[in-house]
């Protein structure tokens, strides 16, 4: 990065109360401004992280959801508006965020995530957001985030409970570590109450500002978990499995 | 040696509780842990600890006192460890 550019007057004017914590500052701004984020999907999870990407100030964020509003998305998705119900979701997430900050650059896909597609979509990012309800989802990006080296932040909730997990290819585990083949039991439907799976993604999107702008300290190789219910939060350091047949072979 | 075994997700809501005690010998497994709680309650609880072949699923997260168990956790005994936290998969977005 360039550290003599600076920030423009308008991004000043928006971000200056975060310009002010200590490790993050204009450097950290000028970062996320040149920085491309994929987050899929957008729905009680990635829509919360992606309101939160789109306030900090990413230069752009690619953001992959298919399929229409349903009436039964509405407890959790807090892109999405009444009056969306029926219609391509992408085109209430789209209309809010743009509304919420236009100097964001979006791109809606209106697809999830694809043996097709997932080379492209990733290709896109500097880093990438997964909030997926399927592991088949899951694992196809993660597979891909190994396959082209970029970070990966893995977001999930369940009922009161929620967890992220933040993999950086060839230095951590990746998610095929952890989850070696498809889990047989996960149900596409699972308890959620919006505010608990809006603390995962909002988890998930400061480790990813700490990942692309060395704030803080990142929790790589970690698994952050908590329970909402007792408001209990641990993190569990996560090995490598060296027979993993995604990460196997690198590092 | 008593255990205080911890369950996530969809394991904590197939027992009905999110935690309780567990009495095992030293020379115990954890595999056989494992095992033995399944039979305690079966059905769909047994059914996210093991595979048809009465084995820990490849995808359970076993964490021994705030630690990630290594591959072969199940052959480990159980001595000087207080409290298991098992968790199985979640993928809520």
């Amino acid at each position: 990065m360039n550290v003599n550019e600076a920030l423009p007057d308008g991004d000043r004017a928006i971000y200056e109360w975060q310009l002010d914590v200590p490790g993050f500052g204009e450097r950290g701004q000028l970062i996320l401004r040149r920085s491309t984020a994929l987050v899929t999907r957008c729905g009680g999870v990635g829509g919360n992280l992606a309101f939160s990407l789109a306030a900090a100030g990413f230069g752009k964020l690619v953001l992959a959801h298919g399929g229409e509003l349903r009436p039964d998305d509405l407890n959790r998705q807090i892109l999405m508006r009444h009056d969306g119900i029926g219609r391509p979701r992408v085109e209430s997430m789209v209309a809010t965020l743009e509304a919420f900050n236009p100097g964001v650059e979006l791109e809606a896909v209106p697809e999830n995530a694809t043996e097709e597609n997932v080379a492209g979509l990733v290709a896109k990012a500097d880093i990438v957001f997964s909030a997926a309800p399927l592991f088949e989802e899951r694992l196809l990006l993660n597979r891909e985030c190994v396959r082209q080296g970029k970070p990966l932040i893995d977001c999930a909730m369940y009922g009161v409970e929620g967890q992220v997990i933040v993999v950086v290819p060839g230095q951590s585990a990746c998610l095929a570590c952890l989850y070696p083949e498809i889990p047989p039991n996960w149900r596409r439907r699972f308890p959620v109450i919006g505010a608990v799976a809006a603390l995962a993604g909002n988890i998930g999107a400061i480790e990813g500002i700490k990942r692309l702008t060395g704030l803080g300290t990142s929790a790589v190789g970690q698994m952050i978990h908590f329970d909402a219910a007792e408001m209990r939060f641990q993190t569990i350091t996560l090995w490598r499995n060296p027979s993993c047949t995604v990460c196997g072979a690198i590092g | 040696m008593r255990v205080n075994v911890q369950y996530t997700g969809q394991l904590a809501l197939a027992a009905g509780v999110k935690g309780e005690p567990w009495e095992a010998g030293e020379d115990t497994t954890w595999g056989q842990v494992v095992c033995s709680l399944a039979q305690s309650r079966g059905g769909e609880f047994a059914d996210l600890l093991l595979d048809v072949q009465g084995r820990p699923r490849p995808s359970l997260l076993v964490v021994l006192d705030g630690n990630q168990a290594a591959a072969g956790w199940a052959n480990l005994p159980v001595h000087d460890v207080r409290t298991v936290l098992l968790m199985t998969p979640i993928a809520g977005g």
